[in-house]
């Protein structure tokens, strides 16, 4: 025996909610097929409700006279047969199954159209595959801003993906490290914990000696090293892989606020600024040599994370850019020296 | 909450789009309506009812079982000065009226350089839920989204209803008004005076901060439904109500993704080459270096609405799939 339900059906496209008008089979009393069970009346029509099937009427739960939404149960029964309910998978509408059953569609096309997982590299960090880096465009967008390296992020999204909060979680660390040791906390150094080696890269441009004289127009009665430091100071409020601009010359190291691209402000910073700047998030600009002298240093020097260095050569002058990757991609690295280069090229970029 | 001057009373989706062609044909002696069964019957579901014996035969009347007729004549009434309202009993029939709206509504201002505009609105309801079958229950908005000339309106609520289709009248160009089946019996406040709107103005229905999902017409009340479900997870989702999907309002989901980062599009339509399909193309255009997920639309599989209720609520977009999208974008 099978315990079963009669539901009020919907017999129409507007039908919500029908009345009872009379029950023609009592409780207790057996039914076939086709017998006509009760008359319900809906806005439109009184309909008889005819057994589709024989059984026997247990109990009835909506009374004649009464009314009911479309669905609700009238009524209960039995039958003798074999049960015919089918009944749903466990947790078929639970969001959670559908969502893994999504992934693994989305990860069974993903094989499909890369190589599998164990042809990529193996050492890849976090977001890191097979050499193209997964991030997403707005934590690449983050990374870029907060001077963050994509390549130091742990992916925590759907196969390694880097997202924002990724970004954001590297940024608060990296804030929290600088705020311990500007409040003089001894800097916690674990043991065991690997020393990080600078991976150091150049980049070179060189210009037109005549940017010089440009720049004379723009700021005249200032030297070539201010030039370059008002040009980095400007492009840096642009590509923000790096926040600062420190200016060394002698043994001092001198904080320029980046904003500094009028001369008088420059000035006024090289006098009064600090001497002792620190490295991280820093560009390090190098006062030009004397003439005839080349810098050839390739990691920046002091543990900054970028350095400039500038020379006259043949009638150029030569720019270099050192910076360490694991800080700054090669990609953000040329942006910024592009961008010095045509401030120095074009000065009136700065007046924007 | 009432303000001063402001009243509130509750109608239903039908009664506020009644309301909205009653005081349009009350207000502009231009419009007229007409329709299969819009005069004596008042609308296959209650939209023009009365209308008839309050504005007369000549401006309220029935047309025959002829979609062609009813669009052919709405053309030809709106290039000659009235303002045509029609009814396309289920959006499902307008296949009859195409050649009206699509090559002569749409073209005609183009066609005659500007000398004439169509200023008519073909209402028609679209949506399933209601056990109607594959060939009254289709959601076929996206076909006319595609026409350019064609301004597309869906609304979600009562209010919406009543300001939109007021609007829609007043507006030159063909409008192709899209009302959901599910909605005709939804009661909500509507403000008195009644309330008016603006065509390609979406509409932030719920805010927040985690994920956006841009939705339209019925889909909106389920979305909320999904809302109170996923705050219950901690995720709160800010979901836009387009109200106009041609033109739409690109600046408003744009604006709310600068806050979350995520997509979802949620539609009663089928997914493929759908509305969803195009809001999604725009976004990961013009606002890609905000996203932090790959943009998620929720739409009918590709298959046609079945008829038995209980394989039509499994076809039929639900909270449920919405709520697995919304997860995924957050993973």
């Amino acid at each position: 025996m099978t315990p079963r339900t009669l539901v009020l059906p919907k017999l129409g496209l507007t039908m919500t909610e029908g009345t009872i008008v009379e029950w023609q089979v009592g409780e207790g009393r057996r039914f076939a097929a086709g017998d006509t069970l009760s008359v319900i009346e809906n806005d439109k029509a009184a309909t008889e409700l005819v057994s589709e099937e024989n059984g026997v009427l247990d109990r009835i739960l909506v009374n004649a006279g009464e009314s009911a939404p479309v669905g609700a149960v009238l009524a209960e029964w039995h039958d003798d047969g074999v049960s015919s309910g089918q009944v749903s998978p466990p947790g078929d509408n639970d969001p959670d199954v559908l969502v893994r059953r999504n992934r693994r569609a989305s990860e069974a096309m993903a094989a499909e159209i890369a190589p599998p997982r164990s042809a990529r590299s193996a050492t890849g960090q976090g977001g890191e595959a097979a050499g193209r880096l997964r991030i997403s465009p707005y934590a690449r967008r983050l990374a870029l801003r907060h001077g963050v390296s994509p390549l130091e992020l742990k992916g925590t999204g759907p196969a390694g993906r880097v997202k924002a909060a990724d970004v954001e979680r590297a940024r608060a660390r990296t804030e929290s490290l600088r705020h311990d040791r500007a409040a003089g906390a001894p800097e916690k150094i674990p043991l065991q914990q690997p020393v990080r080696v600078m991976r150091p890269f150049v980049l070179a441009a060189d210009l037109a000696f005549d940017a010089d004289r440009r720049m004379a127009g723009f700021a005249p009665g200032a030297g070539l090293s201010s030039w370059i430091l008002m040009a980095a100071g400007h492009a840096l409020g642009f590509y923000e892989p790096l926040r600062r601009l420190v200016f060394i010359t002698g043994n001092a190291r001198i904080e320029v606020p980046r904003g500094a691209c009028r001369i008088a402000a420059l000035q006024a910073a090289l006098q009064s600024g600090g001497r002792d700047a620190a490295v991280d998030d820093a560009l390090a600009v190098l006062d030009i040599p004397r003439e005839g002298i080349r810098y050839l240093i390739a990691p920046p020097a002091g543990g900054f994370w970028a350095q400039l260095t500038a020379a006259r050569a043949d009638g150029n002058l030569s720019l270099q850019l050192s910076a360490d990757i694991a800080r700054i991609s090669p990609d953000a690295a040329s942006n910024l020296l592009l961008a010095i280069k045509s401030r120095l090229e074009d000065p009136c970029l700065m007046l924007l | 909450m009432r303000l001063p001057g402001r009243q509130m009373s509750e109608i239903s989706f039908a009664r506020a789009l009644n309301e909205a062609l009653r005081d349009s044909l009350a207000d502009d002696p231009r419009v007229v309506v007409f329709g299969e069964d819009v005069a004596a019957a008042g609308g296959s579901f209650g939209v023009t009812r009365d209308l008839q014996k309050q504005f007369g035969r000549s401006r309220v009347r029935d047309a025959p079982i002829s979609e062609a007729a009813i669009g052919g004549a709405a053309v030809g009434a709106a290039i000659s000065g009235l303002r045509p309202v029609i009814e396309i009993m289920f959006m499902d029939f307008v296949g009859f009226a195409m050649d009206a709206l699509v090559n002569q509504a749409a073209k005609a201002h183009f066609m005659f350089g500007g000398q004439c505009c169509v200023p008519l609105v073909a209402r028609m309801p679209h949506g399933g839920g209601l056990g109607a079958g594959p060939q009254h229950s289709q959601c076929l908005e996206a076909w006319f989204a595609h026409v350019p000339g064609l301004k597309v309106v869906c609304p979600s609520n009562p209010s919406d209803g009543y300001a939109l289709l007021r609007a829609s009248i007043a507006d030159s160009n063909p409008v192709i008004f899209v009302e959901n089946k599910a909605l005709y019996g939804v009661r909500a406040e509507i403000s008195e005076p009644r309330p008016q709107a603006l065509l390609s103005r979406a509409r932030v229905a719920r805010s927040g901060g985690d994920v956006t999902i841009v939705t339209y017409g019925a889909m909106v009340g389920v979305a909320l439904g999904a809302a109170d479900e996923l705050a219950n997870r901690g995720i709160e989702v800010e979901i836009i109500d387009l109200r106009t999907l041609q033109p739409w309002d690109e600046g408003a989901v744009a604006d709310s993704l600068q806050r979350t980062h995520r997509l979802v599009v949620f539609h009663e339509a089928v997914a493929a080459f759908g509305v969803g399909a195009e809001i999604v193309t725009r976004m990961v255009h013009v606002a890609f270096d905000e996203l932090d997920a790959p943009p998620v639309r929720v739409g009918a599989p590709f298959m046609p609405v079945p008829f038995s209720p209980s394989l039509e609520s499994r076809q039929r977009p639900s909270a449920r799939e919405l709520i697995a999208a919304v997860l995924e974008v957050m993973e």
